[in-house]
């Protein structure tokens, strides 16, 4: 049964890398396949969609962090379960934001491409669901850091 | 294709900005065709049978006896899963029917005693409705007085007019409501073809005018050139 507490307490300890590796890589390909394309429609500008369509991949960044500051605490006994609980939904947290990012990504590529005056106003909305991936990233480490204190 | 790949697909499609103000397609039927090559072969043979089927006239329909082209519409319904695309397309069939409807009323025909004499979903109701103004789907149909009127008056652009504004503004509003999917290629294609049809409007009535212009010119002597 300890065992299994540990392996919970580790599992959870890895969650938000690798969850947030899987959302970052379906964001990302979506975006990137927006951009592809995009390219085949316009002349010119093709940066600027290459470069949006990475935004999904900062979830998995955000998921690195996380693990260093978990594994900081110590997996043991008395904080695997906390581990597990903070890791595994922050996890969950970044693998949502980051397929849905780049669904909003998409979109914005899509918007700006037929009218390149609104590239601004379009990522706002990819923006927002990076604003929640950071709640949950922020909130991780301030419980991260209470546990095992 | 993968469900993910719509994204590329519909990203590489030019906007289509409006019906009327068109004066051209926004990208030629070349172009699409390579585009639409990223669809897998089942996708691609639906839309293509479902391009046909909402297509205004299409030779290989005109051929087709009436209970045989009911027969085809309800084949090519059985193969479409998606229920937006399903919806879309009885709407479309059920406008064409109600259009029928008001030609058939318009040339003094009584109802159709044939149980399924049209396609669609309303043709039932149409028929138990055949004596009240506009088939009593003037709310469903906003557009349908104004199409009983045109056809009235003897107006046939008109009446053309009001109905591809009517099949524009339902893809339209489809359009917003599907991203990145095949029901979202299907609508694009549709809306590509409505464009088309109203930029090659004017030619066609060039070819006429220019034909009736030539006759005119060549008075008696028009009968004496070979026939095309």
């Amino acid at each position: 049964m300890d065992s299994f507490v540990i392996a919970l307490g580790w599992l959870g300890t890895f969650a938000p890398v690798a969850l947030g590796a899987v959302g970052s890589a379906i964001g990302c390909s979506l975006a990137g396949q927006a951009a592809c394309g995009a390219m085949l429609d316009v002349e010119s500008g093709y940066g600027k969609f290459v470069g949006l369509s990475a935004m999904p991949s900062s979830q998995v960044i955000y998921g690195i962090v996380i693990m260093f500051t978990l594994m900081g605490v110590g997996v043991d006994e008395s904080t695997a379960g906390a581990l597990f609980g903070i890791g595994l939904l922050t996890g969950v947290a970044l693998l949502y934001s980051a397929m849905y990012q780049g669904q909003a990504v998409s979109a914005a590529i899509n918007a700006s491409k037929n009218k390149p005056e609104v590239f601004g106003l379009s990522i706002a909305p990819a923006a927002i669901v990076e604003g929640f991936a950071v709640f949950a990233f922020v909130f991780a480490l301030v419980l991260g850091a209470s546990v095992g204190g | 294709m993968a469900d993910k790949a719509y994204h590329s697909l519909l990203a590489s499609l030019p906007h289509i900005d409006s019906l009327f103000d068109s004066k051209q397609t926004p990208i030629s039927r070349f172009q699409l065709e390579r585009r639409l090559s990223a669809l897998n072969f089942d996708e691609r043979a639906l839309l293509d049978d479902i391009e046909k089927l909402m297509h205004w006239d299409n030779e290989e329909k005109e051929q087709m006896g009436e209970a045989e082209l009911i027969r085809h519409t309800n084949r090519i319904l059985g193969r479409v899963n998606s229920p937006a695309l399903k919806e879309l397309i009885n709407w479309r069939l059920d406008m064409r029917t109600a259009i029928a409807a008001l030609r058939r009323k318009r040339a003094g025909q009584k109802a159709p005693s044939e149980p399924q004499w049209s396609f669609g979903t309303r043709y039932e109701f149409i028929r138990r409705n055949w004596n009240v103004p506009y088939f009593n789907l003037q709310h469903t149909f906003p557009w349908l007085p104004d199409i009983a009127r045109a056809m009235e008056e003897g107006q046939s652009f008109e009446a053309e007019k009001i109905l591809l504004g009517a099949v524009w503004q339902h893809l339209t509003t489809m359009a917003s409501k599907q991203r990145f999917s095949f029901e979202a290629v299907v609508i694009y294609v549709l809306r590509w073809n409505l464009v088309l049809r109203w930029t090659t409007y004017d030619r066609e009535q060039a070819i006429v005018r220019f034909d009736q212009l030539v006759e005119g010119a060549l008075g008696e002597f028009a009968s004496a050139l070979p026939d095309q």
